[in-house]
């Protein structure tokens, strides 16, 4: 149930405001990005 | 010569390759195994061929006889799909090492290796997957790891189940070629990959000792970044 995630609210509103205040994303490293599959990697790129 | 040769046992001719590799005779030695290869394979004496090529691949392999050992390595690879011989631990193993062997970029290379994943996803048991062992795939990964193949050894591990092995070869890959903004997405983009392919033991292993190692996570849960909370919380969420 519901119930049992309640520790995880104050954490989940503090990253709400943290994720509202945080940086665009930059570009992404080669290293990252090799990871991807090959059809998702050509989109990213 | 037939008769000779299966009067003399493997051992005995064993030495006498043995002999003309150590007298530099590779093209001598090398057609004498492709034509034992042959006959044992017509004789269907399997177990004796396995050893004839493994110990041969070995030895051509150490003394840099590249195409030879790799020829007799896939050689191998033939006889484990035609004998229908158990994929167990130990013929997994040897195929590793013949890996670890190998020359990183040749051709060989890869050929065996896929010949050799395609024949350990036969008759599997319990991971009920076609991309290989998982065994067999961790040994490639620790190898590949060494040889600072970074991006084929994710690829491996995410294969295993060697959640541990992941994280330390993840921590060190994003500290030398990723960057710092992307502590995060290196641990997430791994664990979510573990999950795609229903493995999520090893996602949770890989997450933890992740979290745990990697110098640039300083605190603990709940974590300062917020992805990093958002996987602790779905790795909770699917164990429910």
């Amino acid at each position: 149930s519901l119930f049992l995630f309640k520790d995880w609210v104050p954490i989940i509103a503090r990253d709400v405001q943290r994720q509202r205040r945080q940086a665009p994303q930059a570009p992404f490293s080669n290293a990252y990005l090799s990871g991807m599959p090959s059809k998702r990697r050509k989109i990213m790129t | 010569m037939a008769n000779k040769l299966r009067g003399q046992g493997v051992e005995r001719v064993m030495k006498k390759l043995q002999v003309n590799i150590e007298l530099g005779q590779y093209y001598e030695a090398h057609q004498m195994y492709r034509t034992l290869y042959f006959r044992y394979l017509s004789q269907k004496k399997y177990e004796e061929l396995m050893t004839l090529l493994y110990d041969g691949s070995v030895l051509f392999l150490s003394h840099n006889q590249h195409n030879s050992g790799s020829d007799l390595a896939i050689l191998l690879v033939n006889v484990l799909n035609e004998s229908g011989a158990a994929v167990s631990d130990d013929n997994m193993d040897k195929l590793g090492n013949l890996f670890s062997m190998m020359l990183p970029d040749s051709p060989e290379r890869t050929n065996f290796l896929t010949n050799a994943l395609k024949w350990t996803s036969k008759n599997i048991d319990g991971y009920g997957n076609s991309f290989g062992h998982p065994r067999l795939h961790q040994s490639v990964a620790l190898t590949l790891w060494k040889e600072k193949n970074y991006q084929q050894s994710r690829y491996h591990f995410i294969h295993s189940t060697d959640g541990d092995g992941c994280a330390t070869m993840l921590i060190e890959y994003h500290i030398t070629k990723g960057y710092p903004s992307e502590v995060d997405l290196f641990i997430a983009q791994t664990v979510l990959q573990y999950l795609c392919l229903k493995n999520k033991s090893t996602a949770s292993t890989a997450f933890h000792a992740y979290t745990e190692k990697h110098p640039g996570v300083t605190s603990g849960f709940p974590f300062l970044l917020p992805l990093l909370n958002f996987l602790q919380f779905l790795l909770q969420a699917i164990e429910r």
